[in-house]
């Protein structure tokens, strides 16, 4: 996969886009907000899937409503009905359509955000990724002059691509409630729980 | 699994990729895994299009010395300092101590830099004399398209089988498109006119939308957004106009000395830019140009054989890279039979 496919680039193009928006829908939509992440991943499964057969030719409305149907799915399956959860799904219909017409961040936005995911990594990583993305530096070449080993300095760009990913697609908002949550969470409900 | 172990497994294929002991075995091993689950390949192309944009980092780093990482905060500081140009440092203060940022007096030299070329981005009008420079060359394989953002900004999607050279300064800005087609997303600076040249045609813009491909001498300027005013270097034909403006919705096809305009073209726009996302669209061509077209994005090259199927009318939407279904389409609803060995696909009729 040295370059990306075209629908690769259809999806990063038309579909990433609107993970901070996604995951705000499915936030709402279920309360236990450490599954938000893996609901937008099955989401996203479900669209890339679908795209494949045949390419929508509305995009955003169809990543919304593969979400509300993945939604619906899970519910049934669990088969447990709450009032609560038609409620929901009206609202959700509202929220759909109030995402604003282009939540893409404009350049400065993105700018910031991405310099800001920049300031929030360690030092060393911190480091690896601005000789790396902005120097433009090899990894050989960022592992010299940081005189660390080069599998030690993938660690860091590893670790810096997802921050940096969270920072162009993500919501700031769940990038800190994750972190803070840390790993050891407790579930703090199930999805269909009212 | 979840997401959040895939995501981890994706960023180091990623991180490993990117190494220099990368081998073909290593790439049979990540194909695999890539094929293994959608999951996998989704979260791998989301990393990748983020280190992607990510490149606009590098508008940050202008005019600063390599090899100095700057300290924290110090990127998206309000501005409240004017530095002159003439502050740059010079290059003789490179400090290669990665990743200790240096200290004082350096630093604060360093967050006055980043604030006045924040300020220039956000005010959009103030241009550091010396900052946001770019000087490159970009080029696709056939087959492949790429997304660059320019150190102003600016994007552009670089369509199959292209070549530019872009130079951004501070005082103008600059694309020649050598061959192929590429879509611009200008930044808007009225100061610095983002001009593309094509063969004998300049295309300037100050922030728009547009495309422009280049077959030989032929140059097809299409206009999304905004304005963009067509000059020709070449010698005019007598009573032909040596520039035309270009508004939204228009296309210009043209070869040395002459423009030709449709304007409104709304549905025929949407049709010509629909490479960006990976699809050819036919409305009643003729079979000669859509394969004239499939061949641009394909190694293997469609011939047509016979001169009286070359005019047959199609349509339909394609996916760039699948001449298959073309070629399904071809033979299942036309007379036309197919003859495909490895180097070329011949077409005949039946």
């Amino acid at each position: 996969m040295g370059e990306m496919s075209p629908l690769d680039r259809w999806f990063a193009a038309e579909i990433l886009p609107h993970e901070a928006a996604l995951q705000r829908f499915l936030s709402r939509a279920c309360h236990n907000r450490a599954e938000v992440p893996d609901l937008c991943q099955e989401v996203y499964v479900r669209v890339y899937e679908s795209a494949q057969r045949a390419l929508p030719s509305a995009p955003k409305s169809f990543l919304f409503a593969t979400a509300r149907n993945l939604l619906i799915d899970r519910r049934r399956r669990e088969r447990i009905v709450s009032i609560d959860y038609t409620q929901d799904l009206d609202a959700l219909n509202v929220l759909v359509d109030e995402i604003s017409p282009e939540q893409r961040l404009s350049a400065r936005q993105e700018l910031r955000r991405l310099a800001h995911a920049l300031d929030q990594l360690s030092d060393t990583c911190r480091a690896v990724i601005w000789l790396r993305r902005v120097e433009g530096l090899s990894q050989r070449e960022a592992s010299e002059k940081l005189g660390m080993k080069e599998g030690a300095l993938e660690g860091y760009v590893s670790r810096g691509v997802r921050a940096l990913a969270k920072a162009v697609f993500g919501t700031e908002e769940l990038v800190n409630q994750r972190a803070s949550e840390g790993r050891e969470k407790e579930s703090d409900g199930e999805c269909n729980h009212g | 699994m979840d997401s959040e172990t895939v995501e981890r497994e994706a960023a180091d294929w990623f991180a490993r990729r990117e190494s220099d002991a990368w081998t073909s075995a290593d790439e049979t091993l990540f194909d695999e895994w890539l094929a293994q689950r959608t999951a996998h390949r989704i979260a791998f192309i989301r990393l990748q299009s983020a280190w992607q944009r990510a490149g606009r980092l590098r508008a940050l780093s202008a005019g600063m010395t390599g090899g100095v990482i700057p300290p924290r905060g110090s990127l998206l500081e309000n501005p409240l300092n004017e530095v002159p140009g003439s502050e740059r440092p010079q290059p003789e203060q490179r400090a290669a101590e990665a990743p200790r940022p240096a200290r004082r007096p350096m630093a604060r030299r360093w967050i006055a830099l980043a604030a006045t070329i924040l300020l220039a981005l956000v005010s959009g009008v103030y241009v550091l004399q010396s900052g946001l420079l770019d000087s490159n060359r970009y080029s696709t394989r056939i087959g492949t398209m790429e997304s660059i953002t320019l150190a102003d900004g600016s994007r552009l999607t670089l369509n199959t089988d292209s070549r530019i050279r872009v130079t951004v300064e501070p005082q103008h800005r600059h694309i020649d498109l050598d061959k192929g087609e590429a879509f611009f997303e200008v930044a808007n600076d009225p100061r610095r006119p983002f001009v593309v040249r094509a063969g004998h045609k300049r295309v300037i813009a100050l922030g728009t939308k547009f495309s422009v491909r280049r077959d030989g001498d032929e140059v097809l300027v299409v206009v999304t957004e905004g304005t963009v005013r067509v000059e020709d270097e070449s010698v005019p034909a007598p009573g032909q106009a040596r520039e035309v403006l270009l508004g939204a919705g228009s296309i210009a096809r043209s070869a040395p000395g002459q423009v030709l305009v449709r304007d409104g073209a709304g549905p025929e726009v949407d049709r010509l830019l629909s490479w960006r996302s990976g699809y050819l669209v036919f409305r009643n061509s003729t079979l000669a140009d859509a394969v004239a077209e499939f061949n641009r994005y394909n190694t293997r090259k469609m011939v047509i054989a016979d001169p009286r199927i070359g005019g047959i009318r199609i349509g339909g939407n394609f996916r760039s890279g699948n001449t298959d279904a073309f070629l399904w389409l071809l033979q299942t609803g036309f007379p036309v039979s197919v003859d495909s060995s490895r180097e070329r696909v011949v077409l005949k009729s039946r």
